[in-house]
């Protein structure tokens, strides 16, 4: 409508998002994983608290306990994905243009500590968005104004602040008891006791968080040049460029480029391609600015320099940072446990 | 009034306003039955309203409310001293009175009626400790001691062994010993009655298995390192009877007993002797000081040093019971050793603690004659046995309130270090093209980088091939990877010890870790993650001296900057000119960022030589005598600390000859350093305004800050707080009500380990709850009191008594100097004054100087505690940095003289020929009196003060403080020995004055403790109580009453107060409580949720703790039942039984 931009997630966005995809799933990894499901009408309608009455719920809940015995206890974890229109109300700051994937996680725990599970749950779930940002400070636990008949329940949304611009919610989390009967009952995992669980309930709109940690990445006190994604989930996380000694091109520089494109790469460190080529030769200083600059720009946190003095003789070469401006001298044998150790966390 | 009094208060505009009854504006509504409400109604000289007509035949029976005529006149003027102060007592409006009936006080008055209660109190108690006293020859210690686990009897005569359950007789001298290493329960235990001997050990000593099955605690973590305390672990001492315990810092022995930490109090009450000993010669901080350093004494120390000692029971027992040294030796074990090394040492380590025992017991014996000689009144030792009982329950959610505060502090911790991580990452671009020479914080970092260098390759030998990983490539890759073999295998010239990050700055690199030399595939554990490497800057923290830097911190617009010998300080340009060429200072940034302040331009233009010294002060040391030198800076700084108005502190340093470095202040005073700035005192006191990030840019700074602010309390307090001893309880440990809940919910209890008098106020003492402050948005952990919660079925009753030491000190003032409530402007202005309308004494203070009213309290309380004008001055300059240290002063006396008024000496009768008698100033009197070379003393009476509205207040406080013995006013506790010898009146002056308020406060509380447990008897569980606030547990059903037994409490104690000092009534204002709590959990207030960063949710949601309730007196009585309070059963059974 013209006040509030349309957005939408292009490639390199998509490869982003679908990190942040990759390490939701990853987290709590003793989860039963039900997949993709497709929406339905009910679901659309269904309200912050209702859907633990929906048919979709029930049909899961079941398959729990027919598939996954052993896990159909209290506490427990289930996720699954679905794709919806796009409803981020409390997004004051863009619209997403087509249908968002909705990234669902559904604890149920024990009914006299739910309150409890459900503030150490906005503490891990705020702490989690807080590690993959430029500046922490900006999440906030918000809480959803829910209506006072609801019994029981409370809902928070993690919000992501900026400035005067406005918030996005990236994450949901509600707490909300299950309906009575014995369908939804599972036992105690430490006495084995039935007992009534409650759920809290963790919904993450995967394209527009993504791009509230893009906009993160941007929103911070430096130089206007550095897109700052954190490591870990960068979609490109290094870079290669070599210098060369002339203006002619050297084709044992070129081998060099492409033999560490092969170390890296059988790594599955996920690296910079640019017009194919996964890294680039530079004839100056000038030029190499300039790489470095398109590197920041992309948010790519390292990059590889090589020279032919050095490099090719004795194997040292720079391993240059963001987040520093500034590269440490490494060795060619150095690699690639030394990337691969810098990505293994946050 | 004087003169000069006069001058000042002629434009007086301190007016008082009364609370205003909210329905009717008039000043003397009319209640419906008119008839009823005048008869009821009463009022006093000055109009003050006192309590009602039935409350004061019951209590004040003797007492009639008429005024003789000589009264009246006297009346006349104080009324008109009033309203010179700009009081107006007409101008109030009454409260409703109060129809109650109180049980038949004992004895014809509320003074005796006081002594009654408390003597019945004491009595079971006296008859248990008078027999230790008198026993000259406690019985023979048995040559060895049995290693049975629990007690274990030893016959007098042949020391046979013999296992009891508990010890037989219930007056015992007691001690426990713990093994620090091993937790905090006990190991061993003697106890000596004086029939025989008892020691009980451990069975974890003597290996028996623990009969009960080893608890799993309920919805506790397992996985938490935190010890989980059952009662089997504790000594029993059985729960049928009173008994009575004595011990030194007997405490921490009460907090190893089993059936202390039941809910039902056992009648077990215990014998301090190091609080008798603070009673009786307790000593001040500066003694205390003394008492500790080896030095030579001083002459004018000695008399008081002979009458005092330290506490601990090896100085205590010399100072008493002089003879051989006690030997501490083997307590080594205790504090280092293991278990097996206490078996190993057993019969010397228990003859040790029997040694302490009957060293106790030696002291005990001189010991207590000398105190219930000094504190003859038995409200006070009933109220310390009293203190000594002091009870916390708790539940799983103090487990949870712990993990809480941990982690949210964790978090914080981590979110600081990010932000801190980020800006030195960002830090590290400076080091391009040497920009960090221009960086106002980080000039002086070390900014030197390392090379990687490869070694010169073997001549002969060829180097050894690194074997490469080739499955799955392809035959180009393959061809590429050997082309390249020769490079990889040059690692063997890499230096054995790989520099750390090759190129990044060296102030860095400290901050960084050393990555692991490989990758390995596997998940680290979780409990590794700590371990885990990560890069960048991963060592910082708030703590650290480049942490402001970083921030690029600024106080009062100068940036900050470190020096070793004086801690944090920060940077004042004083010259623009002739900027030496070898200063590494950014200069031109400085004066860009702070222009040369006018002080500072004046230093630089002074004469050569004078500035040389400034630069070279080796070299003047060298050419002056050290103490001209001294002399001649010091006056040069206070030139221009004259100018300068900020609260930085002058160190006599000047960098580079081109700026000053101006320490950061301290709360402790100019001397002290500030070593980090982040830190909680600093943030505290003076952060407010004056420090604040100098870079716009950097986001992290303020919230750095904030989450500082916010880790200090839990970083300060955690420890004593993780270290509580809480022992759960098993359902077949609680209450049949109770069984059932704990099911899901553990319960437990806490035994504070509160020393009864701990100070020479005889003040109660303990670490943890009495220092706990209140819970404030901003600070992790500090919603620990409402942690303490009463179990369900169970109340938290208590309130906090309003005003308590202004009262006291007001109505010693009113009586001594008009024999009337509110007679003097204090005392009417506490009386009648109300902070809601700001016409209560603090906002009037407040009003005056110009300051909070929380800060006003603050200095008000300091002055009636013998504060003086300096002291006054330092804490208007710590509420307000940037207030001049002259404009500090103006204010300071200012308030000085509207409140404390003007010193006045009077002649002695023998001078009256020679000179008029009238007031003499200070001034006038020191001349008078060298004319006619006499001391002032000789020649004036003791001074007295006049014309402020405290005048009368101090010259009461004066007169008890000078006195040859001083006694408090209510209960006639004498003051420590070691401040009573006479001529140490001047010396110790402040001291003994503040001594008279607050001991009278702790009078005042022994008193409310002896009425509550007569009022409830057994049906109120003692709680815990500090300054002057009071907590009891009981059943819900009682609660009600509890609520009003607290109102009346309060009534009877103020009554007796008064009393004491010759008043025959009370203020309706001070009568009741303005409000009694009754909640469940331990708050200040039992509407506070208590939001705290570990706490976001608040109680009531986070915890589901409902707000508690309030109860006014009408409340209460409503709640109660009525007003009749004789018709409580348990009283009426009592009162029954008397008349019997």
């Amino acid at each position: 409508n013209g006040k509030t931009p349309s957005l939408e997630l292009l490639h390199h966005g998509t490869v982003y998002a679908n990190q942040l995809q990759h390490h939701w799933l990853s987290m709590r990894q003793l989860a039963v994983n039900f997949g993709h499901i497709e929406h339905t009408t009910e679901m659309i309608d269904q309200s912050r608290f209702s859907f633990t009455h929906s048919k979709q719920f029930r049909e899961q809940f079941q398959q729990l306990r027919q598939l996954y015995p052993s896990r159909a206890k209290c506490p427990t974890v289930l996720k699954h994905q679905n794709s919806m229109p796009s409803n981020s109300k409390s997004n004051t700051i863009f619209q997403h243009q087509s249908n968002v994937t909705q990234l669902i996680t559904d604890f149920f725990v024990e009914p006299h500590r739910g309150l409890e599970h459900f503030y150490n749950l906005q503490r891990e779930s705020k702490i989690w968005w807080m590690r993959y940002s430029s500046n922490p400070s900006r999440y906030a636990i918000v809480p959803y104004d829910c209506h006072a008949d609801l019994e029981y329940c409370q809902a928070i949304d993690i919000k992501a602040g900026f400035g005067e611009a406005g918030e996005v919610t990236v994450e949901q989390l509600s707490l909300v008891p299950l309906p009575a009967g014995n369908d939804f009952e599972l036992p105690d995992a430490r006495t084995t006791k039935m007992q009534l669980p409650m759920v809290i309930r963790s919904v993450i709109e995967l394209e527009p968080a993504t791009c509230a940690l893009l906009l993160d990445g941007c929103d911070h006190g430096r130089e206007s040049r550095s897109l700052l994604l954190n490591r870990v989930l960068a979609p490109y996380q290094c870079g290669i460029v070599a210098m060369q000694k002339t203006e002619k091109s050297s084709t044992e520089l070129h081998d060099l480029c492409v033999h560490m494109v092969d170390v890296l790469q059988s790594a599955r460190l996920r690296l910079h391609f640019i017009d194919d080529q996964g890294y680039s030769l530079v004839k100056n200083k000038e030029e190499m600015t300039q790489r470095l600059e398109q590197s920041d720009y992309l948010g790519v946190p390292y990059v590889l320099l090589l020279d032919e003095r050095q490099s090719l003789t004795n194997g040292l070469m720079q391993l240059r940072s963001r987040d520093t401006q500034l590269a440490e001298m490494i060795h060619i044998s150095d690699l690639p446990d030394y990337l691969l150790n810098i990505f293994r966390s946050f | 009034a004087t003169k000069v009094g006069r001058d000042h208060y002629a434009s007086s505009s301190t007016k008082v306003f009364r609370k205003l009854p909210s329905k009717n504006n008039k000043p003397k509504p009319k209640p419906k039955h008119a008839q009823q409400a005048d008869e009821e109604y009463a009022e006093n000289l000055v109009k003050v309203q006192m309590i009602s007509q039935n409350l004061h035949r019951q209590i004040f029976p003797q007492a009639l409310r008429q005024y003789s005529d000589v009264q009246k006149a006297a009346a006349n003027l104080y009324n008109a001293e009033l309203k010179r102060h700009g009081i107006d007592v007409a101008s109030t409006s009454c409260m409703p009175d109060v129809q109650l009936k109180l049980p038949q006080l004992r004895g014809p008055n509320i003074e005796q009626h006081f002594h009654a209660i408390a003597k019945e109190q004491v009595q079971p108690y006296e008859a248990l400790l008078h027999p230790l006293v008198a026993c000259n020859e406690l019985p023979a210690k048995p040559k060895r001691w049995a290693f049975y686990a629990g007690w274990t009897a030893y016959d007098p005569t042949d020391g046979s062994a013999t296992p009891v359950q508990k010890p037989l007789e219930h007056g015992l001298v007691f001690d426990v010993e713990v093994c620090v290493r091993e937790g905090s329960t006990p190991v061993l235990a003697t106890a000596v009655s004086t029939k025989r001997w008892y020691c009980w050990v451990s069975p974890r000593l003597t290996k028996h298995r623990l009969n009960v099955q080893s608890m799993d605690p309920i919805d506790v973590d397992h996985n938490n390192e935190r010890p989980h305390y059952s009662l089997d672990e504790l000594i029993s001492l059985g729960r049928d009877e009173p008994s009575l315990i004595v011990g030194h810092n007997v405490s921490y022995d009460r907090a190893r007993l089993r059936e202390q930490y039941l809910i039902e109090d056992t009648g077990t009450r215990f014998v301090d002797t190091m609080s008798l000993h603070m009673c009786v010669s307790g000593v001040t901080s500066y003694q205390r000081a003394m008492l500790k350093s080896k030095k030579e004494p001083a002459v004018e120390d000695l008399e008081w040093l002979e009458q005092s000692s330290l506490n601990s029971l090896v100085d205590v027992h010399r100072l008493y019971c002089g003879g051989d040294e006690l030997s501490k030796e083997p307590r080594n074990i205790f504090v280092e050793g293991s278990l097996d090394q206490v078996r190993q040492h057993f019969q010397s380590l228990v003859n040790y603690c029997a040694g302490d025992v009957e060293a106790t017991h030696r002291v005990l014996r001189v010991l207590y004659p000398l105190y219930a000689e000094r504190f003859p009144h038995p409200v006070t030792l009933a109220g310390m046995l009293e203190m000594g009982s002091a009870y916390l329950p708790v539940n799983s959610n103090w487990e949870r309130y712990i993990r809480d505060a941990q982690l949210t502090y964790e978090d914080l911790s981590i979110e600081a270090k990010y932000h801190l991580g980020r800006r030195a990452e960002e830090a590290c671009a400076l080091l391009h093209d040497e920009e960090y020479r221009q960086h106002l914080w980080l000039w002086d970092e070390d900014w030197s980088i390392q090379t990687l260098k490869l070694k010169q390759p073997p001549k002969r030998k060829p180097l050894p091939s690194v074997e490469l990983q080739h499955r799955d490539l392809s035959t180009n890759q393959r061809q590429l990877q050997q082309k390249f073999q020769h490079l990889y295998d040059q690692r063997a010239l890499l230096p054995a010890r790989r520099p750390l990050l090759p190129g990044y700055p060296q102030w860095y690199r400290k901050l960084c870790r050393k990555p692991p030399s490989v990758y390995s595939e596997d998940e680290p554990l979780a409990n590794e993650e700590e371990e885990l490497w990560t890069p960048g800057a991963s060592e910082i923290s708030t703590g650290m001296q480049i942490a402001p830097k970083l921030l690029s911190l600024c106080w009062e617009g100068y940036p900050l900057h470190y020096k070793r010998e004086h801690g944090w300080g920060f940077l004042v340009p004083f010259r623009s000119d002739s900027i030496s060429a070898h200063t590494k200072l950014p200069m031109d940034q400085l004066l860009e960022r702070c222009a040369i302040p006018e002080f500072a331009r004046q230093f630089a233009s002074e004469e050569h030589s004078e500035l040389a010294m400034d630069m070279l002060p080796q070299q003047i040391d060298e050419q002056l005598g050290k103490r001209q030198h001294y002399k001649k800076i010091s006056q040069r700084q206070q030139r221009l600390e004259e100018n300068y108005k900020g609260s930085g502190v002058w160190c006599n340093q000047v960098l580079d000859d081109i700026c000053f470095f101006l320490k950061l202040p301290h709360k402790n005073g100019p001397s002290f350093r500030v070593g980090n700035p982040l830190s909680k005192d600093f943030l505290n006191k003076f952060s407010e305004h004056a420090l604040s990030s100098g870079d716009p840019t950097c986001q992290g700074a303020s919230r750095v800050i904030e989450i500082a602010r916010m880790m200090s309390y839990w970083r300060n307090n955690r420890d004593r707080i993780l270290n509580q001893m809480v022992v759960w309880l098993q359902p077949e440990e609680l209450p049949t009500a109770l069984a059932s809940h704990a099911q899901r919910i553990a319960y437990g209890a806490i035994c504070p380990q509160v020393v009864v008098a701990g100070t020479l106020t005889r003040r109660a003492m303990e670490s943890t709850w009495m220092t706990a402050s209140n819970s404030r948005a901003n600070r992790i952990g500090s919603e620990l009191r409402a942690m303490v919660q009463a179990p369900p079925g169970y109340k938290l009753v208590g309130a906090d008594v309003d005003s308590q030491e202004l009262w006291i000190a007001s109505v010693l003032g009113d009586s001594y100097a008009h024999g009337e409530h509110g007679a003097t402007p204090l005392g009417w202005m506490t009386l009648s004054g109300s902070k809601a309308n700001g016409s209560d004494m603090h906002s009037i203070t407040a009003k005056v100087v110009g300051i909070s009213r929380d800060q006003a309290k603050v200095i008000n309380y300091a002055r009636i505690y013998g504060a003086g004008q300096q002291f006054a001055e330092t804490l208007l300059q710590q509420f307000n940095p940037s207030l001049s240290a002259s404009e500090a002063k103006a204010k300071a006396m200012k308030m000085f003289a509207a409140t404390k008024g003007k010193r006045v000496y009077r002649l002695r009768e023998e001078f009256h020929d020679e000179l008029d008698d009238r007031a003499y100033s200070s001034y006038e009197a020191n001349r008078l009196a060298m004319q006619r070379q006499r001391s002032i003393g000789e020649v004036f009476h003791r001074p007295n003060w006049q014309g402020g509205t405290e005048s009368a207040m101090f010259n009461r406080l004066e007169e008890i403080a000078t006195r040859k013995q001083p006694e408090t006013p209510f209960l006639g506790c004498r003051l420590s020995r070691a401040l009573e010898s006479q001529d140490q009146e001047q010396r110790f002056l402040p001291t003994r004055v503040n001594w008279v308020v607050q001991s009278g406060a702790v009078d005042f509380l022994h008193l409310m403790l002896v009425s509550m447990r007569w009022l409830l008897g057994p049906h109120a569980r003692f709680c815990l109580s500090f300054h002057d606030e009071l907590r009891y547990l009981v059943k819900d059903d009682v609660a009600p009453k509890a609520a009003l037994a607290m109102h009346i409490t309060n009534l009877l104690t103020r009554s007796f107060c008064a009393s004491r000092i010759g008043l025959t009534d009370l203020p309706m204002s001070v009568a009741f409580f303005s409000s009694v709590e009754v909640d469940t959990v331990l708050r200040k207030e039992c509407t506070m949720d208590c939001q705290t960063p570990s706490n976001p949710h608040g109680l009531k949601i986070g915890y589901g703790i409902a707000p508690g309730q309030s109860l006014s007196i009408s409340e209460a009585i409503e709640k109660a039942g009525g007003s009749d309070v004789s018709q409580w059963e348990w009283l009426k059974e009592e009162s029954n039984k008397t008349k019997n």
